[in-house]
């Protein structure tokens, strides 16, 4: 690999990661898996950036398109052999946080998450990716691989919608 | 430009992406190095395996070719060698003769006389 390229990875890797764990809803192992299929794909030249858009755009849709396949496939294990073993003595996993795991997690970002994971996907992941990783509606369009006037319709809804559900008094609503 | 209203949704999302920054997997190069060869290894055995699949399809074929089976009409005993007639020639006299011992019961309207 170029000395360019993997340089421009490491500089992005912890917003990739940030994005991933969006992707993922949260889920931290998930988030590691998906980011490592993603070098994979780079590593095994299944994914080239051609120049059509700036190289993060580029690596963040792959992320994106990563997760998705991740997420097929652990729906479809989930559903048939996820359910056997449950059946069979239990040992299937759990896909929600630990409750170590939930005491680690900040209060404020937890409640981000829970209010994005309440979003439709497209506003959650435009908000994401226009407030934690700075892009552009234009960046974030091409990343979504959607139109721009569907971003921009995606990001003004999204952001009314969150900041009524990040309100104190709805916060209390919905965790009591 | 975002507008400046939406700072407080900057702050919150600045401040989960310091937590995420916190709990981040360490950068790795080896990611990117090392699994580049294994198409390669695949692709080897996906070949060697071609050839031997094609290299026993091979021999099955020729060995049939080689083996000389006698035809089907050789091994079968002549069928059928009875001489050529009209079929049911004795059925078709006995049915136009036959009379039922109860036909004296039918009544006269039910007998048709045909012309």
């Amino acid at each position: 690999m170029e000395r360019a390229i993997a340089d421009q990875l490491e500089a992005l890797h912890p917003d990739a990661f940030g994005w991933a764990l969006h992707c993922c809803g949260g889920e931290h192992g998930r988030a590691e898996d998906v980011l490592q299929n993603a070098y994979l794909k780079l590593a095994q030249q299944r994914a080239q950036h051609d120049g059509r858009s700036s190289f993060k755009t580029w690596w963040f849709g792959v992320i994106r398109f990563t997760a998705h396949e991740e997420f097929r496939r652990l729906r479809h294990r989930e559903s048939l052999l996820g359910r056997l073993l449950l059946q069979l003595g239990g040992t299937a996993q759990d896909p929600r946080p630990s409750p170590a795991r939930k005491m680690e997690l900040d209060e404020r970002t937890a409640e981000l998450r829970r209010c994005l994971a309440q979003l439709p996907a497209r506003q959650a992941e435009v908000l994401h990716l226009v407030f934690y990783q700075d892009l552009t509606l234009n960046e974030a369009a091409e990343v979504m691989r959607v139109s721009i006037g569907s971003v921009r319709q995606h990001y003004e809804r999204g952001k009314a919608r969150l900041r009524t559900l990040l309100q104190p008094d709805h916060l209390h609503e919905t965790t009591v | 430009m975002k507008p400046p209203s939406d700072d407080d949704l900057l702050e919150i999302f600045a401040h989960a992406r310091r937590r995420d920054r916190e709990e981040a997997p360490a950068w790795r190069p080896d990611l990117l190095e090392g699994p580049r060869r294994r198409p390669q290894f695949t692709l080897r055995w996906a070949l060697a395996g071609l050839v031997a699949a094609c290299v026993i399809v091979l021999l099955v074929f020729f060995t049939d070719a080689a083996r000389k089976e006698p035809s089907l009409s050789e091994v079968l005993p002549p069928l059928l060698d009875s001489p050529p007639g009209e079929l049911f020639a004795s059925g078709e006299s006995f049915l136009l003769t036959f009379e039922a011992p109860s036909d004296f019961l039918l009544t006269e309207p039910l007998n048709l006389n045909l012309p």
